[in-house]
């Protein structure tokens, strides 16, 4: 089946000061990526890597500096301003939870944004804000209240039940289920397996939660400092991770015995060694300056993508020289 | 581990080296239009110098209203009754205006929102040095720059330099967090309460800011209150764990009692609720939703979702008992 959504060579930057002088910070470099129908893609990496700024830039919230991007056979502009009706298509829900709420809208008022931004007739619109609330696990006797009466987690299922309003083919979800308890979390987790089942919606779903990606994705991909540097299915990539990245990030994941905590291992707080920054990435590639096999051509030559197997990418030396 | 163990011994039996904080029979009611809302409804725990209190528990158990009622910041029509003592001082006794001090420089928190807690018209170098000098009266502004600057490579904010000069909004999720961790530890508190300070954090960043936090605690004594739905972190890095439902402790012990043997029935399903390492099956949520508040059923508050309850449990409010050396549940049928 032809993909859903596929980005070509995406670029982002930001103009930041440095020093008093101006700066490019490369946020997103040459990405490229595709999303089949139906699926989810995970992505994963450290703060900072460029996860959420790409995630703006599929719903058209950030314009590209370059890249292409087609959409459901459409080919958008990434550097271009879409159209109501493009924008309908893809949701977001965002990492703060309650910066992305209206603090003097009442929770239903909140859900029925867009959909009146869309034209709904009024009963539409109280059954559709009635069915998601449900969906989401909001007691109905919340709906006129406002964001400061909820707690975080309850905040963030409203954000979940906006997006969903709107019936969109893809839904990217940025941290998410971060700030939900691990019982709402499994809870919509279901959910949105549920959903996907029933409505074959597809998703981007970006997490720090190793385990949870793993679970809900089909296909992950790793970024490391704007750059994807492998991606393949959840299941090959995580038992058999290639990139020196992406097996540092998932050796790191705590487990749920205290017996087992690292906690009073030092911390060098006088480390003073450059922490890479896409403001002045290191040349070649970007992830030499942490990695254990780093050699001289890491410095000098840029890694690309090679397949590594079915639908199966990494960007490492490594895997280039022979 | 072994510090902890001491000062633990040497808090109980000489008074002269009080608890980094102690909490006896806390009240937080919200009153509004609604009528009144107990979020917390008379917690007691003691949190020793260099000790880590993990909270856990649903979304809308009252956690974040339990620090915020120990720092002291809630809406004006909030009620908070009992004892909040900081470095041995009750806080509750104290006039408004000593409160205030105390809670300034002794506690500090990390807010649960890391967007909402920093002012996005503001540099991150302004907010840090205001929250740097209100700390250290006698350091100039230089100083307090130059401090600011150590605090985020401390929090391994790449291009640090730069990043002083950023605004809120360009920072990533995860940088955010860190800010506001730097600005809570400026002030070298003797408590800190941080509320979900790791959910933004990539892993490898949040071993390091537990590890941060374990040796800024080992450096200058300070209890951590770390409220957490991440049980790996609370595994990670807390002495005792505490288990909060309806606005009450439900189960408190030490890390390894509660979360590898759990003795309430809803902390077996908070366990139970986590996705796993390479787990294919559905995750259990626990069924249904924690009750409303105001109308808190007469007996067990989770007797509606126990798969064990009994009748007793639906009449009956269950008390505290000890089920081990120092762990204790609030469950009829624990023993
Ligand atoms: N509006 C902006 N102006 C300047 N720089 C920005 C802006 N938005 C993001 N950045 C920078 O771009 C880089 C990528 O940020 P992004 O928010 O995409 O990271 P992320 O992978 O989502 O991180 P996290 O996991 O911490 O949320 C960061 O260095 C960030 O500071
Ligand atoms: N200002 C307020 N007025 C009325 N009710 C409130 C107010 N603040 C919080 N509540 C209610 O008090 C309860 C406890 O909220 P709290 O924010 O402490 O939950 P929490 O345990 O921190 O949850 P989360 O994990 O989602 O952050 C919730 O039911 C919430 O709706
Ligand atoms: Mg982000
Ligand atoms: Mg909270």
């Amino acid at each position: 089946m032809a993909d859903l959504l596929e980005l070509i060579d995406i670029s982002k930057t930001f103009d930041v000061r440095s020093g008093g002088r101006r700066a490019t910070l490369s946020a997103v470099d040459h990405v490229s990526l595709t999303v089949r129908p139906g699926t989810t893609l995970g992505i994963v990496g450290e703060s900072g890597c460029g996860k959420s700024t790409l995630a703006r830039v599929i719903v058209g919230l950030h314009l590209a500096d370059d890249g292409e991007l087609v959409f459901d056979g459409k080919q958008m502009l990434t550097g271009k301003r879409r159209t109501p009706g493009e924008l309908k298509q893809m949701q977001m829900v965002f990492q703060d939870p309650s910066s992305a709420l209206n603090p003097r809208a009442t929770i239903s008022e909140s859900i029925a944004f867009p959909l009146q931004v869309q034209g709904a007739s009024k009963s539409v619109i109280a059954e559709r804000v009635a069915t998601v609330m449900r969906d989401v696990g909001l007691p109905a006797a919340y709906a006129s209240r406002y964001p400061h009466q909820l707690s975080g987690g309850q905040r963030q299922r409203v954000n979940i039940a906006r997006a969903l309003a709107l019936q969109p083919k893809l839904v990217v979800l940025d941290e998410a289920v971060s700030a939900l308890d691990k019982s709402i979390q499994a809870q919509v987790l279901n959910l949105l397996s549920d959903l996907q089942d029933e409505y074959g919606l597809t998703y981007v779903f970006i997490s720090h939660d190793l385990n949870v990606v793993r679970y809900l994705s089909d296909d992950v991909a790793v970024m490391y400092l704007g750059q994807v540097v492998e991606q393949g299915s959840a299941q090959q990539l995580y038992d058999e991770p290639k990139h020196p990245y992406t097996q540092l990030l998932l050796s790191s994941v705590p487990t749920l015995d205290p017996a087992e905590s690292t906690r009073d291992e030092p911390v060098d707080t006088a480390d003073s060694t450059e922490i890479p920054s896409p403001i002045d990435p290191p040349s070649g590639c970007r992830f030499r300056t942490r990695c254990p096999f780093a050699t001289d051509l890491c410095a000098q030559v840029v890694p690309v993508p090679i397949q590594v197997g079915e639908g199966r990418t990494v960007a490492c030396h490594l895997y280039t020289t022979p | 581990m072994s510090l902890t163990i001491e000062t633990r011994a040497a808090g109980t039996t000489t008074p002269a080296i009080a608890p980094a904080l102690r909490v006896r029979d806390l009240v937080t009611e919200f009153r509004g239009r609604y009528g009144a809302v107990r979020a917390v409804d008379g917690v007691s725990f003691t949190v020793p110098r260099g000790s880590v209190l993990a909270v856990i528990g649903e979304s809308g158990s009252g956690k974040s209203a339990m620090l915020r009622s120990i720092i002291g910041i809630n809406p004006p029509t909030t009620l908070v009754t009992g004892e909040i003592s900081v470095g041995g001082r009750d806080l509750q006794t104290m006039s408004p205006r000593d409160r205030r001090t105390a809670r300034g420089s002794d506690v500090s928190m990390v807010f649960q929102d890391p967007l909402t807690a920093l002012d996005p018209v503001y540099t991150v170098e302004k907010q840090l040095v205001e929250a740097i000098r209100k700390h250290h009266e006698g350091l100039d502004k230089a100083q307090a720059r130059q401090r600011a600057l150590e605090l985020l490579e401390l929090v391994r904010i790449p291009s640090a330099a730069a990043r002083l000069k950023a605004y809120p909004s360009e920072l990533s999720g995860g940088m955010r967090q860190r800010v506001v961790i730097a600005m809570a530890i400026a002030g070298r508190p003797t408590v800190l309460l941080a509320d979900e300070p790791t959910t933004a954090l990539d892993v490898t960043v949040q071993a390091r800011m537990m590890r941060l936090f374990r040796q800024i605690q080992r450096d200058i004594d300070m209890g951590l209150v770390i409220v957490t739905h991440d049980l790996g972190v609370a595994a990670e890095l807390a002495d005792e764990v505490a288990v909060m439902y309806a606005g009450r402790f439900v189960e408190h012990g030490t890390a390894t009692q509660v979360l590898t043997r759990p003795s309430h029935p809803y902390t077996e399903g908070l366990i139970e609720a986590n996705v796993r390492a390479g787990q294919d099956r559905r995750p259990n949520a626990i069924p249904g939703a924690p009750p409303s508040l105001d109308q808190l059923p007469p007996g067990c508050a989770f007797a509606p979702r126990c798969r064990y309850a009994v009748s007793a449990c639906w009449d009956v409010r269950p008390i505290t008992q000890l089920v081990g050396d120092g762990h204790s549940s609030s469950c009829l049928l624990a023993s």
